[in-house]
């Protein structure tokens, strides 16, 4: 059978399906067709377009690397570059790599608002991150705003004062410092002993201190202030151990610290008065001075801030790590991790606003929430500044700070406190400024400018 | 009645089923969402009808029996009663949810007012700070409670409304305003607490069994009913479709006080806002 070939059929006569494909194998080539179709449009919609080079973005850091001042700087600026190197890390910002460009703010106003100038008059740098000082800051915001700036400023500082090309992640006094009074006042303190450097810092928040004082009824039984970076600290110790308040409230910054607290302390004979100190965070209390000199005489003393490095949050354990193996830091203070928070949450505005321009991120920026170290914080919607936790902190024998309280929910930023009214408080700014000739703390050698006269004020 | 072709009444049926469960998870405008509800219903009961008279054609009736009108009108009257009782408690939740608002926002205006007999320093702390609670709920905490959460930042002013009359001056809690004022800041704070409740309240799961498991059984029974005509029974199925979805529709919508269109909206808080600036000038 096989080997017989079998006669061919006949050509059958074409039915009129074998024409051409039946309905069904049309309908099947059509789907198959939108398949391969709707296949190669869906790649090549995800996949990405040949990658191009795409510039830059540089923002400025802006922190005194020499002068009197780089010994507490530096820390910022390292927490800025070291947020700045974990953005990177994950890409940059919209597909472009951060670059910060650093320049030395010297510790002088002056060069502070130079370099602004600098950075922001060349177009390449829109955002700086950078300032510590309040002259520094004061120096700077003119700078910013005529060239449509932003920066990013991490210390807690003395409010009065709200630019709207200032993002603020350090504290206003009533997210520290009046708490930490209050606390005070509910622990049985009446009456206080201010004392602080001569500079516009510590004569605002110790004018609010004592707004607040009055207001809850509390007494100020003496306010002195000393010359920037002074030494001579023995007629106001001997004015404290005279009044014998229940608290003493230091601003004193500085080389001023540990001449005040050794002369205070050194006589074992004297009762301890507790202090509570508004500018000495961690780090600086732990300055080479500070412990050479006075680190085991603030032993016992009271530090309010809204930042403690033994805060237990995983954030906070992560950052602390982190930046302690980079840096070989032995301590973490509060402007160090809001300088570190600010380079986030401006990256965190960034890419909301899908743009790096100051105007976007500042629109972005309100009401934006980030994960701390320390906890969430969030950006006030209408001042720019950062909702917090207060902490009242005691500091150890060891030099570390133990939190002791803690402010029951975050608190709303408050640049110009109630005790006073805005009027007040910028009449207040000014008077300091003019009295000290155009400046933001007394010229070297310079008169004690008397209390301000606030007639009928409550 | 001929039942070649069923693939495409399984494919509508799983169709419309589909849409329906879309439906009720997307976020549409609450007109879309009835429209499209109801029609996917229509869908899903019309394509499952020749289903079911394929699966259980030994049993349609041809004459409808005095028994099954019976028991279709117990299963009717039972599952009306539990629309009834779903819609008034989803209605009465609404309803408290706006009142307890209002009554907020009433207590932080008073005690805004009565903040003016006070000190300087007070009345600006009270001012500053009830401005920024209205500002902080109206804009952080309307949209956290569509998610029934809330906004850390308003229990922050309200925290701080707590602390300037609790750390007062001797001479500010002498004041005959300062025991009103704490009433109010009661007022104030118990009402938020009962705004957040209600924002987190849903109908139990078992409800919502019973609502789409009762309005299931309903529509199968008509299945089962003897109708000469095709196109009168499709239109009896399709209109009790059309009014289960609609029942589920409005408990959904009234399920959650402050989410959806039909959600309370922060009214009273944005009139005591204005108030609030209207005075700062």
């Amino acid at each position: 059978m096989w080997g017989k070939c079998a006669e061919p059929d006949p050509p059958s006569p074409p039915s009129p399906t074998a024409l051409g494909p039946s309905r069904r194998e049309r309908g099947m080539f059509a789907l198959m067709t939108v398949a391969v179709l709707g296949y190669v449009l869906l790649v090549s919609a995800m996949t990405p377009a040949e990658p191009r080079q795409r510039p830059p973005l540089r923002v400025g850091v802006l922190h005194s690397q020499t002068g009197r001042l780089a010994h507490l700087e530096k820390p910022l600026a390292d927490a800025t570059l070291m947020a700045i190197d974990e953005i990177n890390a994950r890409g940059g910002l919209l597909g472009r790599e951060v670059v910060p460009v650093q320049v030395d703010g010297a510790s002088r106003g002056r060069t502070f608002a130079q370099a602004t100038r600098k950075l922001l008059s060349g177009g390449a740098v829109r955002t700086i991150f950078g300032g510590y000082a309040s002259a520094a800051r004061r120096s700077m915001i003119p700078v910013v705003e005529r060239y449509d700036g932003l920066l990013f400023y991490p210390a807690v500082y003395e409010g009065g004062e709200t630019s709207h090309r200032v993002v603020y992640t350090g504290a206003t006094p009533n997210q520290y410092i009046t708490p930490a009074i209050q606390w005070f006042l509910d622990n049985g303190a009446r009456s206080f002993h201010l004392v602080g450097s001569d500079y516009i810092y510590p004569r605002v928040s110790l004018a609010l201190v004592r707004s607040q004082l009055a207001s809850c009824g509390a007494r100020v039984v003496g306010e002195d202030y000393l010359e920037p970076d002074t030494e001579k600290v023995s007629a106001v110790v001997r004015r404290i151990r005279g009044a014998e308040p229940d608290v003493i409230v230091s601003a004193l910054a500085g080389a001023t610290n540990g001449p005040f607290f050794t002369a205070l302390r050194g006589d074992a004979d004297g009762r301890r008065i507790p202090t509570l100190n508004l500018v000495s965070d961690e780090w600086e209390l732990r300055s080479a001075e500070a412990q050479r000199k006075a680190g085991a005489y603030v032993a016992g003393d009271f530090v309010a801030a809204n930042y403690f490095e033994s805060l237990p949050d995983a954030a906070n354990r992560r950052f602390v790590r982190e930046y302690k193996r980079r840096y070989g830091a032995r301590r973490v203070s509060d402007t160090i991790a809001a300088a570190y928070a600010g380079v986030h949450l401006w990256a965190h505005a960034v890419r909301s606003a899908q743009d790096a321009a100051p105007e976007a991120v500042l629109r972005a920026v309100r009401g934006a929430s980030l994960a701390a170290p320390g906890g969430t914080v969030y950006a006030d919607r209408q001042n720019r500044h950062l909702w917090k936790r207060a902490r009242v902190g005691r500091i150890r024998l060891d030099g570390r700070v133990e939190p002791v309280w803690s402010s029951e929910a975050v608190i709303r930023p408050a640049p110009y406190s109630p005790y006073r009214s805005k009027q007040e408080w910028d009449a207040l700014v000014r008077y300091l400024y003019h009295g000290w000739g155009a400046r933001w703390e007394r010229p070297p050698g310079g008169r004690l400018l008397p209390q301000e006269s606030r007639p009928g004020a409550p | 009645m001929i039942h070649h072709g069923l693939w495409r009444h399984w494919l509508l049926f799983a169709g419309s089923a589909a849409a329906l469960v879309a439906v009720r998870l997307a976020r549409l405008p609450a007109v879309a969402a009835c429209l499209l509800l109801v029609g996917a219903a229509v869908l899903l009961v019309n394509s499952a009808l020749p289903l079911a008279r394929h699966g259980v054609r030994r049993v349609v009736a041809d004459q409808n029996s005095t028994v099954q009108t019976a028991v279709f009108a117990i299963v009717g009257s039972l599952y009306a009663t539990l629309v009834h009782f779903s819609v008034v408690v989803v209605w009465n939740g609404w309803s408290q949810a706006d009142t307890t608002v209002v009554q907020e926002a009433n207590a932080l205006a008073d005690l805004e007012r009565m903040s003016h007999g006070f000190s300087g320093p007070v009345h600006r702390q009270v001012r500053e700070t009830s401005l920024t609670y209205t500002a902080v709920v109206i804009n952080d905490e309307w949209p956290a409670m569509a998610r029934r959460d809330s906004a850390p930042q308003a229990h922050a002013a309200l925290s701080e409304l707590w602390t300037i009359y609790t750390s007062m001056g001797p001479d500010d809690r002498g004041n005959a305003l300062y025991g009103p004022s704490i009433e109010r800041l009661g007022q104030l704070d118990d009402n938020r607490r009962l705004r957040l409740r209600a924002s987190a309240r849903a109908v139990p799961t078992v409800v919502w069994v019973m609502f789409h498991c009762g309005g299931a059984l309903a529509v199968v029974m008509v299945f089962f009913f003897g109708v000469r005509r095709d196109w009168l029974q499709r239109l009896i199925v399709s209109v009790l479709a059309g009014v289960v979805a609609l029942s589920v529709f409005l408990v959904t919508s009234f399920e959650r006080p402050f989410a959806g269109e039909a959600g309370v909206r922060p009214d009273a808080f944005t009139a005591v806002q204005a108030q609030l600036r209207e005075g700062d000038r």
